[in-house]
């Protein structure tokens, strides 16, 4: 039964609208609105994140902590020794970023993945695009607002990490000399994680823009990673040529990332130049297939 | 007549070598009007148009002001504009409140602003509780009425609805069509109704399109194009009846059997002379029981305007028609 109040009348909008509104922002906070409607897949995909980061945390700390004397006497016999040999073996701040960068981009890749599978294929099955483009966005808004839906969890994944791990040298290193000696390490650390999520996004939203269902894009996804791998490390066996690991995206990352923090392996065959070349071939087709695919959705509304 | 709210000059599309718009010049009215035509007469790719999705080929279009075939307003179009699409639509894992406010936002209301809108919207389309409920699990009258408060969150100055009955059942299709007409002429909505169903058309609009091959083949006011194009005469008669089919066609007038054994008479004017139809009948020695006259329908309209003639003027092909009666026998000298 109705209550007596309720009145089913038109009622005209009396406000006015936003002269210069950021559309995309709205598409991306609501795509990342949705994906924390689900909290089983959160809980599972991002606990091998926290426990990452709490390793990678608790290292940086207990590095500093014995640089500076406190858990152990240095002036004691052997301390010293002991004390160097443990903070070698826990390794720099930078060291440990990039072990956590690299251990994490497998799982950063499947929460991106999760989350951003069916930001285009889903809508494309339920018909939103006949709802997004007759509104006044762009296809650049779209895809905008779409990227920063999944790019957000990957951001979660792999960028806010290693700043909390950042955080916590920053705090406990003596004098702020992680801060002041060691400033430019935050900034490549947030390029380098910005351009893997970035790319793994640019990936999985092609992916999603070419089939219908989530789930497809999912398989299309995992089947891709695991195709390039594997293509790339046969071919590289049975030709005996380094170029072919050009085609493995998880080996590319992990060039472009000991060159960014100055752990370039000089026996390394395949040049940061090439590396370079192949991540950027893989943004261009991705986006001129995202760029295809969504003109289409959009005629399509 | 006031400003059209839609004009259309040369307008051509073309999907290679099919033209879909023919390049057709047409001027739609203020107030809700329907846009009828049979399947691939182009009322899809026009509607496309007018909200800038497509780009014509040649031609030009403006809404509202805008012109949607160029550049810089294919985007504003739309903020004025709101579109009510055939097909299912929704916006995945939301529930209806959370779509309307959300689309709101991205035309342009603030947050607050948007969340009230939808509020008020869905109460309008009698969405009461299960607006907190996904949509996933809607029924189709329900997603009818979700889309058709989504296109009215920013309060457009003009409504394009598309199909909005489709699929609807037959309760379910009066709730939408009572909220077209409400919109239409109690809320003085702008509305562009593009439907198959010619009843939904004749009820909610007081104006009507008809497109085929691409081009406009019929416009103008519901009342005048269902009056002007002849009328249509019910007659039983007692006694011989065949005498009095020649008089008839003696007098230039089609005549057909009708469903219950009585005559058609096809009227070449809206006006029919009934004392002429009873001179014939006196003549040819018969006596009228009843005489009614049958209005044009839309449909006739609409079949007339796409080149399928409605009426039939041989006895084989005798169809009955929807149009309303209205008795003359008060018209007997």
């Amino acid at each position: 039964m109705r209550a007596s109040t309720h009145t089913e009348i038109y009622r005209p909008f009396t406000g006015t609208l936003r002269e210069h509104p950021r559309r995309w922002v709205t598409i991306g906070v609501s795509s990342a609105k949705q994906g924390f409607k689900r909290k089983l897949p959160a809980l599972l995909l991002f606990t091998p994140v926290a426990i990452g980061c709490v390793i990678a945390c608790f290292r940086v700390y207990f590095r500093f902590q014995l640089l500076s004397g406190d858990l152990v006497n240095i002036n004691s016999p052997g301390a010293a020794g002991i004390t160097l040999m443990v903070t070698e073996t826990l390794g720099d701040v930078v060291s440990n970023i990039f072990t956590y960068t690299q251990g994490m981009a497998f799982f950063s890749l499947m929460i991106v993945a999760w989350y951003g599978a069916g930001l285009i294929a889903e809508d494309r099955r339920l018909g939103a695009n006949l709802l997004y483009f007759s509104r006044p966005i762009s296809r650049l808004d779209y895809l905008l607002g779409k990227g920063a839906g999944a790019a957000f969890f990957g951001f979660l994944a792999l960028t806010l990490p290693c700043l909390l791990v950042c955080s916590v040298a920053t705090f406990t290193s003596p004098e702020w000399s992680f801060i002041v000696e060691e400033w430019a390490s935050i900034l490549k650390v947030i390029l380098f994680s910005s351009i893997w999520v970035g790319t793994v996004t640019v990936l999985v939203l092609t992916i999603s823009s070419l089939v219908g269902r989530k789930s497809h894009a999912l398989i299309g996804i995992i089947g891709a990673i695991v195709l390039s791998s594997g293509v790339s490390t046969v071919l590289a066996h049975l030709f005996n040529e380094n170029s072919f690991s050009l085609l493995n995206l998880f080996q590319n990352f992990e060039r472009l990332g000991e060159w960014m923090f100055d752990r370039w392996n000089p026996d390394r065959k395949v040049t940061i130049t090439q590396t370079a070349a192949a991540l950027g071939g893989l943004w261009t087709l991705c986006l001129f297939i995202l760029a295809v695919r969504v003109r289409k959705m959009e005629v399509v509304a | 007549m006031s400003e059209p709210v839609i004009s259309i000059r040369n307008l051509v599309k073309c999907y290679g070598k099919i033209r879909a718009l023919d390049g057709f010049d047409l001027d739609i009215p203020s107030g809700p009007v329907g846009l009828l035509g049979p399947n691939g007469s182009g009322k899809t790719t026009l509607l496309k148009l007018l909200l800038g999705l497509l780009v014509p080929t040649e031609g030009e279009a403006t809404v509202l002001g805008f012109r949607p075939t160029q550049r810089r307003d294919r985007l504003s179009v739309r903020t004025v504009v709101g579109y009510m699409p055939e097909g299912d639509c929704i916006l995945p894992g939301m529930s209806a409140i959370e779509l309307v406010s959300t689309l709101a936002r991205i035309t342009g209301l603030r947050t607050e602003d948007a969340m009230t809108r939808a509020h008020e919207v869905l109460d309008y389309v009698q969405l009461d509780e299960e607006r907190y409920r996904p949509t996933d699990g809607y029924s189709t009258g329900m997603k009818q009425r979700l889309k058709l408060a989504q296109a009215l969150a920013h309060d457009p100055q003009l409504l394009l609805l598309d199909e909005p009955t489709n699929g609807l059942d037959p309760k379910g299709r009066r709730q939408m069509l009572d909220l077209v007409e409400d919109l239409g002429r109690t809320q003085g909505k702008n509305i562009l109704l593009c439907s198959h169903l010619l009843q939904d058309v004749e009820r909610t609009c007081d104006h009507v399109v008809v497109l085929n091959e691409g081009g406009v083949v019929e416009q103008g006011k519901v009342s005048e194009l269902t009056a002007a194009k002849g009328a249509l005469l019910l007659v039983e008669v007692e006694g011989e009846s065949a005498r009095f089919i020649e008089q008839l066609q003696a007098a230039g007038l089609q005549t057909s059997e009708g469903t219950e054994g009585g005559l058609r008479i096809q009227w070449p004017d809206a006006d029919p002379d009934a004392d002429r139809v009873f001179e014939l009948a006196q003549q040819a020695g018969v006596a009228i029981t009843q005489l009614r006259q049958q209005r044009s329908s839309l449909e006739d309209v609409f079949l007339r305007a796409v080149g399928v003639v409605p009426h039939a003027t041989s006895d084989t092909d005798a169809s009955p028609s929807h149009g309303d009666s209205d008795d003359l026998l008060g018209k007997q000298p």
